[in-house]
């Protein structure tokens, strides 16, 4: 059983060092495709949280799928492993000091490379404010750091 | 007892319908059991996203998937894959690398009892005109797919018509080759005179279907409006004459899978799809008598 929303209230959380210190926090995802994906049809857009943006290209961002944690970079070219539809993605993000207590706006900037689509309706710009005709997607969520 | 079907149309569901629950832990059995209460024996499932552990299909899903099939009377009509030929954003697969691919997928479909594949090709523009070497890799596939008895089927979608080029092309290769291993795949959505996505009106007829249902193997009954009618089919699609074309299909004794396809604008309510998918196949069995 999962939330309906795309990003998953459970899993929202501060992620610490061996000394205990926030080193950033994560987040899970739900699929919203009707199909799994190899990693390199997916497109990894920004991260931004309460107006700081995080983006994929800084070192910022991993994706943590079946157990592994990729870079951007590295999901780009590997058209091996896969991203099945029944499993979550954790998005975990670099940021010392983590979340402090409170709410906090969420939001991911994401997509998928459909080859039985137009190419010109499956462009993925991160940088555009305007989503893509297909496979463009921006999810928010405001939740609860404990 | 493992269920027979009868020859000729016949009612099934493509699990497509219930893809927005899937995500959230909706399971195949959860889809089996509806299709039973509804008499709709044929299943279609998308591969990269049904079948536990793709592209490396686990011995347990195997034996999952056989148990379910007989628990509840299902048949496997259709395996729904994809040609991923833009597999990078700067690179696309050769059609050595496709056919590899094709290959997985060709041994767990037959693994799995499906005969019918709906293989969608990569497009190239806004009429989604297949990659410009769909015979390549078709011929380059055939052989493979002959091995594991299994034809491949690209889907006939609006925009694209019955009688458009492209079709004819499909089906001049079919004749020249007199290949088993590639036919085609009918969408319903050919049939609705509604406005398109690009925003165009344009259908086919139940006459251009009867001229290629030869080369058909396979349909996905696309609905997206259920409406309550007077007569005797109880319901109608607003916008696809399933009668007329279904008669087309019965007057010349087409047999093979109709598999349901719903798109209404509801199909995120789980109420709603099971009211829309059973209004559905009232409407198939009414005009099938079975």
């Amino acid at each position: 059983m999962r939330d309906q929303e795309i990003i998953q209230y459970p899993g929202f959380r501060n992620i610490y060092d061996d000394a205990g210190n926030a080193i950033g926090f994560e987040f899970r995802i739900r699929s919203n495709y009707y199909r799994g994906v190899y990693l390199s049809l997916l497109n990894v857009g920004r991260v931004t949280v309460d107006n700081e943006e995080f983006l994929p290209h800084s070192g910022a961002i991993t994706w943590i799928i079946s157990g592994k944690e990729y870079t951007p970079e590295e999901m780009a070219r590997d058209n091996v492993d896969f991203w099945p539809l029944s499993e979550t993605a954790t998005i975990r993000v670099k940021k010392p000091g983590g979340l402090a207590q409170g709410y906090h706006d969420v939001s991911l900037r994401w997509g998928h490379r459909s080859s039985y689509m137009p190419p010109s309706m499956t462009v993925f710009d991160d940088n555009s404010k305007e989503l893509g005709r297909s496979g463009d997607f921006l999810e928010k969520r405001r939740m609860l750091i404990v | 007892m493992k269920y027979v079907p009868p020859k000729g149309p016949k009612r099934g569901v493509s699990v497509y319908s219930y893809s927005s629950f899937f995500p959230q832990g909706y399971t195949l059995e959860d889809c089996f059991i509806e299709m039973q209460d509804m008499g709709a024996h044929g299943v279609e499932i998308l591969a990269n996203g049904h079948i536990d552990g793709y592209p490396y299909m686990t011995d347990e899903f195997l034996e999952k998937w056989n148990n379910l099939c007989e628990k509840y009377e299902i048949v496997p009509a259709e395996y729904g894959h994809w040609v991923d030929n833009r597999m990078w954003a700067d690179q696309e697969l050769t059609i050595d690398q496709c056919v590899e691919y094709l290959e997985r997928d060709f041994k767990m479909a037959h693994a799995l009892g499906f005969h019918c594949l709906r293989t969608k090709l990569g497009v190239i523009n806004d009429d989604l005109d297949p990659v410009e070497n769909w015979r390549d890799l078709i011929t380059a596939a055939s052989p493979v797919a002959e091995k594991y008895d299994v034809v491949m089927l690209p889907e006939i979608h609006l925009p694209t018509l019955l009688k458009q080029k492209m079709v004819q092309e499909y089906i001049e290769y079919i004749d020249k080759t007199g290949t088993k291993a590639f036919g085609l795949n009918v969408d319903f959505g050919v049939f609705s005179p509604k406005p398109n996505w690009d925003g165009r009106v344009r259908f086919s007829t139940p006459e251009d279907f009867e001229d290629i249902l030869p080369y058909v193997k396979c349909c996905h009954a696309k609905f997206t409006e259920m409406i309550p009618s007077d007569d005797e089919y109880m319901f109608r699609e607003k916008w696809v004459p399933y009668p007329e074309v279904l008669d087309v299909m019965k007057k010349h004794n087409w047999d093979g899978w109709m598999v349901a396809e719903y798109e209404g604008k509801d199909r995120h309510d789980l109420n709603a799809l099971h009211e829309a998918l059973h209004k559905h196949q009232i409407l198939m069995k009414n005009c099938l008598g079975y």
